[in-house]
């Protein structure tokens, strides 16, 4: 039978959208967190592809001559060198590049594993309640309450070694815990709604419930906790740098080109400026990006 | 209530000693204190040994753990290894007061710059001028804070010579009048504060506008709307005072950030508070200082935890605690 | 007559020549006064101002005898005096013909010289310090103070031969506010001995071209906070340079290491009977002490109390937790007091530490207090004692103020010069270098690392750096009972195939120096030095090849199927990283697999390397130029076991008895001939042995502003000396 004329009009082109595709236009309206956005991604990129394409590896010192020091190094933004060198005569454009995928690896690693370990504990806490989320949600108050740059040092005395891993197992230790309590919260006020029970009555085992169902509804604070996380894991390492525990040269990253090139600061201030800023940029790209998303992803904004 | 408060501080003592115990053991991970005496050909062995035995080394570790719990909570903190012996209730009670200094006036400053801009934000969503202030607020923690102070003591402290670079105090006015010594200390702690500011800004302006913007869309402000109310009292006579409830519960997680002061720009700008002490225990193994330290921030955190969330009950009439 | 007339055509030949070369030579540089020499600017600003001129071949000889006459000249010519021409000679032997008769003449008339009581003058008499000394005095108008002073007060060794007439120009020579004689090495006076050349130019500009003037402050930034004040409760550095201000002692150390007395008017040693080492190994040391010394406080000073109290209370008694170390003192058996200014002391084993002194402190005011609440006190905060400033107020974490100390008796009526000390801390190195940059301290002790050091340089202007060299010693221990490395073949190899300069080079950018010997300490003790063969691979390889380790196609070596890797492990210093990268290098060069290992220090310090775990173990002893000690580094009963509960510090586990004898004569026994000996012994079997291979030693970056005159030195330091340790001198130029 066919729609009549008159009800034709009321067919709404209406097209069903997804929950994602509701939540990035509502991003859109944010002007600043679209820009970050682009730029994000524009850095990653250049930091992933960057070093293909530069004419000096990072580590090459061949303009550094130890028996006459004063030739290679320190010198200033040239067309050879667009962002300079630094004292060992290595080219900064090249070590920006490939120290921010460092860097940004690290943050996103961090993340990552903290996410991991966080909606574990979160959803089983979150889940089963009890003496479970007693327990667990006792130890990460524990982790909570314990003040976190002294024992990060303390931790980055400790554990041997000096590479990206440390780092990035270091920062997690210490930041699983918000995620934990954010899936947690998700996932208690979830648990009694109707939906979970409908689930369990079809038979929906409980692991099942938890991955598959319950899961996805937690994102959204995750999400947002984890762009933010990203900036401020970029700025611990750096912060570690500076205190002499981060990644160790001769690898390149930001935190640490921020630190070697300190004492600097008056013969070559490019050295300073060049790696702040990319720090700089970056941080604020993704604090902007997470409120954005924070503010696209708050269920109560109505349309 | 009461019986809410009888179960959170219930709760709460697990809590105290699983962070003792936790700080305790991670601490011990890093080693012996007296190690770097072995270098020096004129120490011996003996004196080492009667250090160690000083300090209560020579105990199997649950017997030192307790030994030291004990002493902690009773007020008997012991002496420092490395601060020349001085008593470590000593050395906190200086520290503290350094830390105060700068963080207080930072605390207000990022309060009375964040809160209004957050919350005008909030009324003003997706302007121009909420953009401004978002990235004003995120400029400061978006940057490493040594790179920051480093940046601004190049400029105000070499170039300018404006400022002081580091140091908190000019020598020969201890004795000189309060307004004096006001003012000298200002010189030396303006840039830390507007560091410190900075850095914690960003976090309360986010706080307040997400605040302000949850409580705009309340059912009750659009009826406060429809009533035909002006914008002006629909927001600072409705909205504003709700959405201040949990921006001041804030006020109690913020105190033990207050004493725990910031460890990196203590150590740029040579403030000798409670950051620089405890990343010198740490680094040192300054075993009885570094202790009581992380456990004075832990507990002020955990009891300021505890402080927002009875703050909260009092005031939020929504919440009831069975 | 004819003498007369050739000295007469050859002083006129002389002007001539220099004066047609006058302007050139004035600002000429000349070859046997280096900048490093230690009166450069003195003579070369005197050269330029015509006091004093150089020889027609373009030397100065600067060690050159100065006559009366010559001395004379000088003098009037820096005081611009306007040369009299009496008809009348005063002098038999200077006649009006004489070349420097109206200079003479001037001088004498302005009471700066004297005659002989037989009428002459003696102008070609060479004149000696003492006499310069007394000259300077008189141009300074000071001759009315210094009749006064009847006992020197000055710290030379030979102090007791000075002439009576002469004792109080010399002590007002050598008092601050005057500084017209330095000391020579051995911290000898050498009063009868001729001034120089050099010496003569010093004084004359210190007393007349630009002697030392009064300043308000001079800053000094350091990198810590001393934990205390008092030098029984810390062994940190930065203690130690304020403590060389205030403190006094006994005796003094000067920056060679040579002693010196200084409350005590004498250095017990082995010649004169002040110091009597007996048969069975005890020994007696005789003090004699000055009189009329009192604490900054006013207080006299009581020798018997105060030197027992701090011997027996504080260090001996083990109530002051503290105390790094009683070594010395607990082999003192008695103390006597033959009367109050006489103080023996009987040792009841030899100690090469037996003249150092003994500790002082005022018990007036510390035996108040009970002493296990002493290093707690309030009293310790300012504390009171005997050297030239006293702490004036201590704001903990912010600054510590000294002024000076008007009960010091080391003034001897001299103004202070520099009114007032601030001490302040900038635990972020790059904080102090903006500091020194910005011009904001004046003095800045240790703290500037070298790459830093470099950068301040290039922005800091009227800054001087300084670069002295410390007692750390940065070497690789070898782990000798390690089944690969107690072959003395494979360490041998190792130490041929390591490039020290290398090193140096690209990782302390040249300002380390090299480290060529196995025992480090180069000092009287145990000059000459042996040094280990230098870089040689090809040597290396051949003797790898000869332990059985062959090469293979990988390009490291092989032996029964086991390839040769090392592990090196180190802390993680960056420099001590660096070094690592390049010693990995250096071994792959030869087919050695270098692992590299680094730890945190308290871990590789307290267990690592006393464990022995190591093969190799890359770090720095320190050592002490007053004593090369030696005995728990290379005997066999100090190896750490975990039967001794890992006491001593043999790490490398070296086993030898002629080694043993030779280290045990070396630090048991006090004659220093015998000691000479043994220490030779030592070092020939060490290179024999080649447990350690040495690298470089460390350098301390001191920064003063280039006006302040007086600070600084380029010999090692130990631990026990500062650069502070002659603050009383110091002064801004204009």
């Amino acid at each position: 039978m066919a729609i009549s004329q008159e009800y034709e009009s009321e067919l709404t082109t209406y097209k069903a959208e997804t929950y994602w595709q509701i939540v990035f236009k509502r991003l859109k309206k944010h002007k600043l967190a679209i820009i970050s956005l682009v730029l994000l991604i524009i850095i990653i990129l250049a930091c992933l592809i960057g070093p293909f394409f530069v004419k000096y590896h990072y580590n090459d010192m061949s303009n550094y001559d130890p028996d006459n020091p004063f030739v290679g190094e320190y010198k200033p933004p040239s067309k050879y060198h667009l962002f300079g060198t630094d004292e060992l005569g290595r080219d900064t454009l090249s070590r920006i590049l490939y120290g921010g995928r460092i860097s940004l690896f690290v943050g996103f690693a961090s993340v990552f594993s903290a996410i991991i370990i966080g909606v574990f504990v979160g959803a089983i806490s979150g889940y089963y309640g009890g003496i479970l989320d007693t327990l667990l949600m006792r130890f990460t108050d524990i982790m909570f309450s314990i003040p976190v740059m002294p024992l990060l040092v303390v931790l980055a005395t400790i554990i041997p070694g000096g590479g990206v891993w440390k780092i990035i197992l270091v920062i997690t230790i210490f930041g699983w815990m918000t995620d934990a309590r954010l899936v947690r919260g998700v996932y208690l006020s979830l648990k009694e709604q109707e939906f979970t029970e409908a689930a369990r009555a079809i038979g929906a085992s409980n692991s099942r419930i938890i991955w598959k169902h319950l899961l996805p509804n937690s994102m959204a604070p995750i999400i947002v906790s984890s762009t933010l996380g990203v900036g401020g894991n970029i700025i611990y390492e750096a912060s570690l740098s500076y205190l002499g525990f981060g990644i160790m040269p001769p690898t390149p990253s930001w935190g640490n080109m921020l630190q070697n090139a300190q004492s600097a600061m008056f013969n070559a201030p490019w050295l300073i400026w060049f790696p702040g800023i990319a720090i700089f940029i970056t941080v604020l790209a993704f604090n902007f990006l997470g409120d954005g998303l924070r503010d696209a992803l708050d269920p109560r904004l109505k349309l | 209530m009461r019986n809410y408060l009888i179960r959170r501080i219930l709760q709460m003592i697990p809590l105290l000693i699983g962070v003792a115990l936790v700080t305790f053991l991670v601490l011990n991970l890093v080693g012996d204190p007296f190690a770097q005496y072995a270098l020096n050909p004129r120490i011996k062995p003996e004196d080492i040994a009667r250090m160690k035995h000083a300090w209560g080394f020579d105990l199997p570790i649950h017997l030192r753990f307790f030994k030291w719990f004990w002493s902690m909570l009773t007020g008997n903190w012991g002496v420092s290894i490395f601060s020349g012996g001085r008593p470590v209730a000593e050395l906190v009670k200086n520290s503290l007061l350094w830390t105060l200094k700068f963080t207080v006036a930072s605390f207000i400053l990022a309060f009375i710059v964040a809160v209004p801009i957050g919350i005008y934000s909030a009324i003003h969503q997706y302007s121009i001028l909420d953009y401004f202030f978002t990235g004003f607020a995120f400029f400061g923690m978006s940057m490493p804070t040594f790179w920051f102070s480093f940046i601004l003591l190049m400029i105000f402290g070499v170039r300018l010579k404006w400022l002081p670079i580091g140091g908190v105090m000019t020598p020969g006015l201890e004795s000189a009048p309060f307004l004096v010594r006001l003012l000298d200390q200002t010189k030396y702690f303006i840039l830390p504060v507007v560091v410190l500011a900075f850095n914690t800004m960003g976090g309360w302006m986010r706080y307040s506008r997400s605040s302000m913007l949850e409580v705009i869309r309340q059912d009750y402000v659009r009826t406060a709307r429809a009533k035909g109310l002006s914008e002006r009292v629909v927001i600072y006579k409705h909205a504003l005072r709700n959405a201040l409830i949990p921006i001041i519960t804030l006020l109690g997680i913020a105190i033990p950030g207050l004493i725990s002061g910031a460890m990196i720009t203590e150590t740029v700008f040579g403030i000798p508070g409670m950051g620089r002490l405890t990343l010198n225990a740490m680094l040192n193994n300054d075993y009885p200082l570094a202790m009581v330290t992380l456990l004075l921030e832990s507990y002020l955190l955990i009891f300021g935890n505890l402080f927002a969330d009875i703050l909260y009950a009092v005031v939020d009439p929504r919440i009831k605690y069975t | 007559m004819f003498k007369k007339v050739l000295a007469v055509m050859l002083v006129l030949l002389l002007l001539v020549g220099f004066g047609a070369w006058g302007s050139v030579f004035a600002q000429a540089k000349f070859p046997d006064v280096p900048e490093s020499y230690w009166a450069y600017k003195e003579i070369n600003k005197l050269v330029e101002l015509g006091i004093l001129k150089g020889y027609p071949d373009g030397t100065f000889k600067p060690g050159n005898n100065v006559t009366r006459a010559e001395f004379a000249t000088m003098v009037v010519l820096a005081k611009k005096l306007t040369l009299i021409s009496p008809a009348t000679p005063t002098f038999k032997d200077v006649p009006t013909n004489h070349w420097a008769y109206k200079q003479v003449e001037t001088a004498v008339k302005a009471g700066y010289l004297k005659g002989y009581p037989d009428g002459t003058f003696g102008p070609s008499r060479t004149i000696t310090r003492e006499e310069m000394a007394a000259v300077m005095i008189n141009v300074k108008g000071l001759n009315s103070e210094a009749a006064k002073i009847t006992e020197p007060v000055v710290w030379g060794n030979d102090w007791k031969s000075i002439s009576s007439w002469a004792v109080g120009a010399v002590t007002v020579a050598y008092r601050p506010d005057v500084q017209v004689l330095t000391y020579r090495t051995g911290v000898l006076v050498a009063p009868k001995n001729p001034g120089t050349r050099a010496e003569c130019a010093y004084a004359i500009y210190r007393g007349i071209i630009s002697p030392p003037v009064q300043s308000d402050r001079c800053i000094v930034g350091q990198t810590q906070e001393p934990d205390a004040l008092v030098s029984f409760a810390t062994s940190m550095m930065a203690q130690r340079n304020i403590a060389m201000q205030y403190e006094d002692g006994l005796i003094g150390a000067w920056p060679d290491g040579t002693l010196f007395p200084r409350i005590s008017t004498n250095v017990p040693n082995l010649k004169d009977g002040t110091w009597v080492v007996n048969s069975d190994g005890t020994m007696k040391t005789t003090y004699y002490l000055r009189k009329g010394i009192k604490w900054s406080d006013g207080t006299p000073v009581d020798y018997k109390a105060d030197i027992e109290y701090a011997v027996y209370e504080i260090y001996l008694s083990g109530k002051v937790a503290q105390i790094p170390t009683t070594d010395p003192y607990d082999k003192i058996t008695k103390i006597d007091w033959p009367d109050p200014y006489t103080m023996v002391v009987y040792w009841s084993e030899p100690t090469p530490f037996a003249n150092t002194g003994l500790p002082i402190y005022p018990s007036h005011i510390y035996s108040k207090i009970p002493t296990e609440e002493l290093v707690a006190s309030e009293a310790v905060k300012k504390p009171v004692h005997l050297g030239p400033y006293k702490i004036k107020a201590w704001v903990e974490g912010a600054y510590i103020t000294l002024e000076p100390n008007p009960n010091w008796f080391g003034w001897v009526g001299s103004k202070p010069l520099i009114k007032e000390f601030q001490y302040k801390w900038y635990p972020d190195t790059n904080t102090l270098m903006m500091n020194i940059i910005s011009g904001a301290i004046d003095v800045s002790l240790i703290g500037l690392g070298t790459v830093e050091a470099e950068n301040a340089k290039k922005a800091a202007k009227g800054v001087t750096f300084q670069y002295i060299t410390s007692t750390f010693w940065e070497h690789i221990d070898i782990n000798c009972d390690d089944p690969i490395l107690s072959d003395i073949r494979v360490r041998k190899a190792l130490i041929l195939a390591i490039d020290r300069d290398e090193i140096v080079r690209k990782v302390h950018r040249n300002a380390r120096n090299v480290s060529d010997n196995i025992f480090f300490l180069d000092v009287a003790l145990t000059h000459p030095v042996h040094k280990v063969p230098s870089y040689n691979p090809a040597e290396a390889k051949k003797l790898l090849d000869e332990a059985g380790w062959v090469l293979q196609a990988d390009g490291y070596r092989y032996k029964d199927g086991k390839k040769l890797t090392l592990e090196l492990s180190t802390t993680t210093r960056q420099d001590r990283k660096d070094e690592a990268v390049i010693i990995q290098k250096q071994l792959k060069d030869i087919g050695i697999d270098l692992q590299l290992k680094f730890l945190s220090s308290t871990y590789f310090f307290g267990t690592y390397c006393t464990h022995r775990m190591f093969q190799l173990a890359l770090f720095a002893w320190g050592g002490d130029p007053l004593e090369p000690s030696g005995y728990t580094i290379w005997h066999s009963d100090q190896i750490p076991t975990e039967e001794n509960n890992w006491q001593g510090q043999n790490y490398t586990g070296i086993r030898d008895p002629e080694l043993d004898e030779a280290i045990y004569t070396a630090t048991h026994v006090v004659d220093p001939e015998v000691r000479k000996s043994a220490y030779q012994k030592v070092q020939a079997r060490l290179n024999a042995l080649l447990p350690a291979i040495p690298l470089n030693w460390f350098t301390d970056i001191y920064t003063i502003k280039s006006n302040l005159a007086m600070a600084g030195f380029d010999y090692t330091i130990s631990s026990s000396i500062g650069y502070t340790y002659n603050t009383e001198l110091w002064y801004f130029e204009k």
